[in-house]
């Protein structure tokens, strides 16, 4: 249960982060460009943290 | 012209154009190292050429090479390990470099976010900085690591063993 809450917690935090870079890297901000910035931002938030799972302990 | 374009002018002639040079030619412990200061000048160079000519779509492409080009150099790393173990590069040359990326860095990248103001831009120049200076460092432990296998054959630097 922790471990999962842990997973969870990190992936959000790095859910926020990634979209909130996405909106600082685009041009116009619009509501498309936040739907598509949450989405690319959730998959590159899974990566992340796979990347970092891979470089650290497991 | 202006005081923008005439600085990534400079850069380009005096900065890209000698690291240029030494990524074609000499040994690898010279062109590695100088592969990583030529993309992080040009990067620059693009960022400096947006700015004087007010075409905010060319910090796309710095965007672009501050990603791309230390990664550049960290697959050439891999690709030379034999070369750079057998001729290492001078741990002061890289020091010199690294300190020349720093200050490149730091000389273009301020002044366009005063010239910039707040807001996203600043933010992404500042971005583009960070990731500039991160990769030069991150380049250089790997070049350097890379070197310490040739001081310890046999026993494989930190960052470069295939047990994992």
């Amino acid at each position: 249960m922790t471990r999962a809450l842990a997973a969870g917690g990190e992936l959000l935090v790095w859910w926020a982060a990634l979209t909130l870079l996405w909106i600082m890297l685009i041009g116009p901000v619009d509501t498309l460009e936040w739907v598509v910035g949450a989405g690319a931002g959730l998959v590159a938030a899974a990566a992340a943290r796979g990347a970092r799972r891979a470089v650290g302990d497991r | 012209m202006n005081g923008w374009t005439a600085a990534g002018t400079a850069l380009l002639l005096c900065g890209f154009a000698p690291a240029a040079c030494g990524v074609a030619t000499g040994r690898a412990r010279r062109r590695v190292p100088a592969q990583n200061v030529a993309t992080t000048f040009l990067s620059l160079v693009f960022l400096l050429l947006s700015q004087g000519f007010a075409r905010p779509a060319y910090v796309d492409t710095a965007l672009m090479l501050s990603v791309l080009g230390p990664a550049g150099t960290l697959l050439f790393v891999r690709l030379l390990a034999d070369q750079l173990a057998d001729h290492p590069p001078g741990q002061r040359w890289l020091r010199v470099l690294t300190a020349v990326n720093y200050v490149a860095v730091a000389a273009v990248v301020l002044p366009l976010c005063v010239a910039t103001g707040p807001g996203r831009a600043m933010v992404k120049l500042l971005v583009i900085g960070v990731l500039l200076a991160l990769g030069c460092r991150v380049a250089t432990r790997a070049v350097q690591a890379a070197a310490a296998m040739g001081h310890g054959r046999g026993a494989p630097a930190e960052g470069m063993s295939d047990d994992r």
